[in-house]
């Protein structure tokens, strides 16, 4: 995550010099305005049967509880360019899933989601899959500590354009950092990333030691999928000063929020020795 | 008015300027250099008067007066010296230096801007603020560093936040201001990511900051020039002094290479943060690498009465690194090569040389991540200059001036073991030209005029592609261009004017115009600027950046000439402004750099006030500005108007310096200011489990207003004939102001479910104090 690294350490800039200097942070209460809700749409489709699933929600205001906020009545549905179509159903308010609907590698698929009389689209070709070769600790002398961080191996095909996402699981927990690379600097190479995970406990973050369970899932996104995570990353995350805060850049039509991927999706589990 | 009849009124008033040097009778003239008596510097910005006529002595102290055959009396007069009165008998052209001694020193350490003389209101200049460094040397800083560019800050319509990159005049960007070094750019003028600036005080004679109504002679910029000359050094005596800080040590070494002929200085600076943090035992801090240096240097030679030549430089580096994983430096070198001829008692002309150079270097080493991202920024620059001292009515000045840039956006160089590809983002070469040719009329006792124009061309040379993007940013043809071929050339037209009205002998309006352009643009993502932030010069899709300003001010010396007053407001409009998409990739391995922008335009105005006081046991001021600045850029904020980041609606400085007696010198200075405008969520919702801010405006909310007491006190200590020295104490923030630095938002610790906003303050309750020694 070679970029990735130099972003986070440029957005730790300004926070390096806090740690050096009589920095003091505090808890305050800030009076928001409340806005109107607009239409969030997350729609996942991967190369394993079962994973297909599109959430509908929409925007709450800043100090109601970030529960999501599911929106009944959608219709939703996927179709490739070969003109099959997959209706998807609704198991729950605003959650919708097709078991049978496996994504193949370089099919576009078109999501088309009708709610409140509006409509909205998305399409995305499925990159081919890059096979993760291994997952393992590595350490990292850090701001004065050996930190234990999670690498990933895989080799990146030739030719610019390929971008990967990570997630992360420590003993079943969801470390909510976006984990994302492109091989804008890397194309061709035999990747070891190291997902840079620093520990923070203000927000509840635990380090990684020895018997932790870790389980790693790795994608490999098409280029307005990354686009929206990046841009994500940089603007939408309530902490970053690397950017103006703005709102992530969606692949989605008609103004919604959200993002739509097809991916191959791969994940390894193993125990930080 | 268009181009041809701009031409055709300055070619008249130029006519007419010879018309009348040539008819005149027998005139003749007094010229020389003002100097100090004690130091041999020369002095800047001297008044010299003869009966009701006066002029002023230019950057290398030079004056030319030109009077009928017959005597007169000469007096000169200049801030900190004593008035100095001399009988001349003009029956020929007159050489005359004057050297002024200097006001008795015990008593001149304190009463810091003294001057016998009423603040002259009767020249054209708007909106500028000058400051000598012994003036505000007594004015408490962070950590006892000394720093004028910050004092500049506490000036009305000039703003800056600690913690970000530079400064804003008028709502300008930061790169929108001209920082010149004995004429040489700088293009980062911080050390620290703000917290201090590149110029070491003891190396620095004055700065001039243009608000408005520049000189024809500066361009480039859109927003202010900041015109910092460096000491010449001193050519009586062998000089050392130096100062131990809390966090930084210094140097200054000068002295005379032959008596009274040509002097040196060298002086330098290095600060020790980091051998703070090695004390540290916390080793999250203490293998940390945080330190910055600067080193300056300057020789000066007569070469003969008529001739001149000056060399100076200025290197200075910050290092910045987190254990072996991180590390960024940065730094600016500039040098200057300047030639001073005299030609004759009227006519003045100056050759500079000057070489710029600002780059940064990041290195990564992780694993099999190791690179190095090495970006630059260099400039070779030519000018010459003449100064025409035609008549007592006429000053007039015109140059030429070409500058090449060479801009390298981002090599990445990859360690052996590393997984990245070496690469590198194509140069990019331009030419910077520039005529111009301005005079300073005085028609009669109550009208002065300034008016120029400058011709500014910039010239954007290939070799490599050039691009033309679509309404997404997307690519939709490249051009290939070989070296030194001619991509796209800009010409402007910058008209100049300014204008003072003498109401009576204390009391004077003004009024100017000024239109600027500027080519190279920094293109800054982040909300608190970084030394990593990008800059480009304008392309075939980068236009030039303009701005017109138009600015009014009333100026009134009060109370026997104790009191300066003035109030001045300005309106301006910037056009071509550039901002980054949303969700742009700065650090994209990408040649087209347009791809990732927006254009817009923008407007500020304000209203500004300021009461100095001058004289006396108490001196300071107090400023004031009510100010708006606003943007429009398509594609950001549903292209609606919104305040630019830095928009501040009050901005109070309250300085205070008071002089106890020989020994003791207090100093206080206290600073209220409306917060930034910034982005705050409208709303937030999940995605993948992870809370996403949902934002609708621009700058639609404000950061808590800042505000701040600063303390300082300065004890002489016990002066013999060779030695000098004394220790300065200064407290800053004195009262503990948590001023917001940065509002975060995060899920709450313990309830996941709420969110949370996070004030982070810095700098509360700094003490320091430093010791400063001079041996001659």
């Amino acid at each position: 995550m070679a970029l990735n690294i130099k972003n986070t350490f440029l957005k730790s800039l300004p926070l390096a010099l806090l740690v050096l200097t009589t920095a003091c942070q505090k808890v305050i209460d800030i009076d928001l305005k409340d806005t109107p809700k607009k239409m969030v749409i997350e729609a996942v489709v991967t190369d394993i049967a079962g994973q297909a699933k599109v959430l509908i929600t929409q925007t709450k205001n800043y100090n109601e509880s970030n529960t999501p906020d599911y929106l009944p009545g959608g219709k939703v549905s996927i179709s490739d360019n070969e003109g099959n179509t997959v209706v998807f159903s609704e198991t729950a308010t605003g959650r919708f899933e097709a078991p049978a609907l496996v994504g193949q590698a370089s099919k576009t698929y078109t999501l088309k989601v009708e709610i409140n009389n509006q409509t909205y689209t998305s399409s995305v070709k499925m990159p081919e899959k890059v096979v993760l070769d291994d997952a393992y600790i590595t350490e990292e002398f850090l701001f004065g500590e050996n930190r234990k961080m999670t690498t990933v191996d895989y080799q990146d095909p030739p030719g610019v354009g390929n971008f990967y996402r990570c997630v992360q699981f420590i003993n079943g927990k969801k470390d909510n950092t976006i984990y994302i690379n492109s091989d804008d600097y890397t194309d061709g190479r035999y990747m070891k990333d190291k997902l840079f995970y620093i520990a923070d406990e203000d927000k509840g973050q635990e380090v990684i030691k020895s018997g932790d369970e870790i389980k790693v899932e790795f994608m490999s996104l098409e280029k307005s999928v990354y686009k929206y995570w990046f841009s994500l990353d940089m603007g939408a995350t309530g902490e970053n000063q690397a950017a103006t805060p703005a709102n992530p850049v969606s692949n989605i039509t008609n103004g919604a929020l959200g993002y739509f991927s097809v991916h191959p999706y791969q994940s390894k589990t193993f125990i930080v020795p | 008015m268009n181009r041809t009849s701009i031409f055709k009124c300055l070619l008249f008033c130029f006519l007419s300027i010879l018309y009348q040097t040539a008819s005149a009778q027998a005139k003749f003239s007094v010229s020389g250099t003002v100097k100090s008596g004690e130091t041999g510097e020369t002095i800047i910005g001297a008044t010299i008067k003869v009966n009701d006529k006066y002029t002023s002595s230019n950057e290398y102290g030079f004056y030319s007066i030109t009077l009928e055959k017959g005597d007169y009396v000469l007096e000169v007069s200049y801030v900190g010296y004593e008035l100095f009165v001399k009988n001349i008998q003009l029956t020929a052209n007159l050489s005359l230096d004057i050297s002024l001694p200097k006001k008795d020193s015990e008593l001149e350490n304190v009463v810091i801007t003294a001057s016998n003389r009423p603040r002259n209101v009767s020249n054209t200049q708007v909106g500028v603020e000058k400051l000598s460094t012994s003036a505000v040397k007594n004015i408490p800083v962070l950590m006892g560093e000394r720093d004028i560019l910050k004092v500049v800050t506490l000036l009305p319509g000039v703003k800056s936040d600690n913690g970000t990159n530079g400064f804003n005049v008028r709502g300008g960007a930061a790169d929108q201001n001209l920082i010149l070094l004995d004429e040489a750019p700088v293009y980062n003028a911080s050390h620290l990511l703000g917290f201090f600036s590149t110029f070491n005080s003891d190396a620095i004679k004055d700065l001039t900051l243009y608000k408005t109504g520049m000189p024809a002679q500066f361009g480039g910029r859109l927003s202010s020039v900041m015109d910092i000359k460096m000491n010449d050094g001193n050519t009586k005596d062998y000089v050392i002094s130096g100062g131990l800080g809390l966090i930084s040590s210094k140097i200054n070494v000068e002295g005379p290479i032959q008596k009274d002929e040509s002097s040196f200085l060298v002086s330098a600076r290095r600060t020790y943060v980091d051998m703070f943090l090695k004390l540290s035992s916390d080793s999250a801090i203490n293998r940390n690498k945080l330190y910055f240096y600067d080193l300056n240097a300057k020789m000066n030679f007569s070469l003969g009465k008529k001739d001149k030549l000056f060399v100076s430089g200025y290197f200075g580096r910050d290092d910045l690194g987190v254990d072996k994983t991180f590390g960024l430096n940065w730094g600016n070198a500039t040098a200057t090569l300047r030639w001073n001829h005299i030609y004759n008692s009227k006519l003045f002309s100056n050759t500079s040389l000057i070489f710029s150079n600002y780059d940064y270097n990041i290195g990564i080493t992780s694993g099999t991540t190791d690179f190095d991202i090495f970006s630059q920024i260099q400039d070779w620059n030519v000018k010459h200059e003449m100064q025409w001292f035609a008549n007592n009515k006429n000053n007039v000045r015109f140059g030429i001036n070409a500058i090449h840039h060479t801009m390298t956006p981002g090599d990445v160089t990859a360690g052996e073991s590393s997984s990245i590809n070496n690469s590198s983002l194509q140069k990019r070469y331009s030419l910077e030209n520039a005529a111009y040719i301005s005079n300073t009329w005085k028609t009669n006792n109550w009208l002065n005029i300034t008016y120029g124009l400058r011709l500014s061309n910039f010239t954007v040379l290939g070799g490599g592609d050039f691009f033309e993007v679509d309404g997404d940013g997307e690519i939709t043809k490249t051009t290939t261009y070989k070296k030194g071929e001619k991509v796209v050339s800009y010409n402007n037209l910058e008209p100049r004017v300014a204008a003072s009205f003498k109401l009576d002998n204390q009391t004077s309006i003004k009024t100017s115009y000024v239109r600027n352009t500027q080519n190279l643009h920094l293109i800054s993502n982040s909300t608190t600027g970084s030394p990593t932030d990008k800059w480009v010069a304008s392309t075939n899709i980068i236009k030039p950046e303009i701005s017109d300003q138009v600015s009014i001010g009333y100026y009134k010396n009060l109370f026997n000439n104790n009191y300066e007053l003035t109030v001045e407001s300005y309106y301006k409009t910037m056009q071509n402004q550039i901002d980054y998409r949303d969700g742009a990739n700065i650090y994209a391995n990408t040649n087209a750099i347009e791809s990732q922008l927006l254009y817009g335009k923008g407007r500020a105005y304000g209203l500004e006030f300021l009461m100095k006081k001058n004289t006396g046991k108490l001196t300071g001021w107090l400023s004031y500005t009510l100010s708006k600045t606003e943007k429009k850029i398509d594609g950001i904020n549903d292209n609606k108007w919104y305040d630019a980041k830095f928009d501040r609606t009050h901005d109070v400085a309250i300085v205070a310096m008071y002089e106890l007696n020989k020994k003791w010198s207090f100093s206080a200075n206290w600073i209220y200011q409306t917060g930034n405008a910034v982005t705050f969520p409208a709303g937030k919702y999940q995605i993948d489990g992870k809370t996403v801010y949902y934002y609708t405006e621009r700058n639609g909310y404000r950061m808590p207003a800042n505000h701040r007491l600063d303390l300082g006190a300065t004890m002489q200590l016990k002066k013999k004939k060779r030695w000098e020295s004394e220790l300065t104490f200064s407290i800053y923030n004195a009262y503990g102001r948590e001023n917001a630095y940065v509002i975060t938002f995060r899920d709450n610790k313990d309830d996941p479910s709420k969110t949370e906003a996070v004030r982070t303050a810095l700098f509360k309750f700094i003490p320091s104090v430093s010791y400063n020694f001079k041996f001659k």
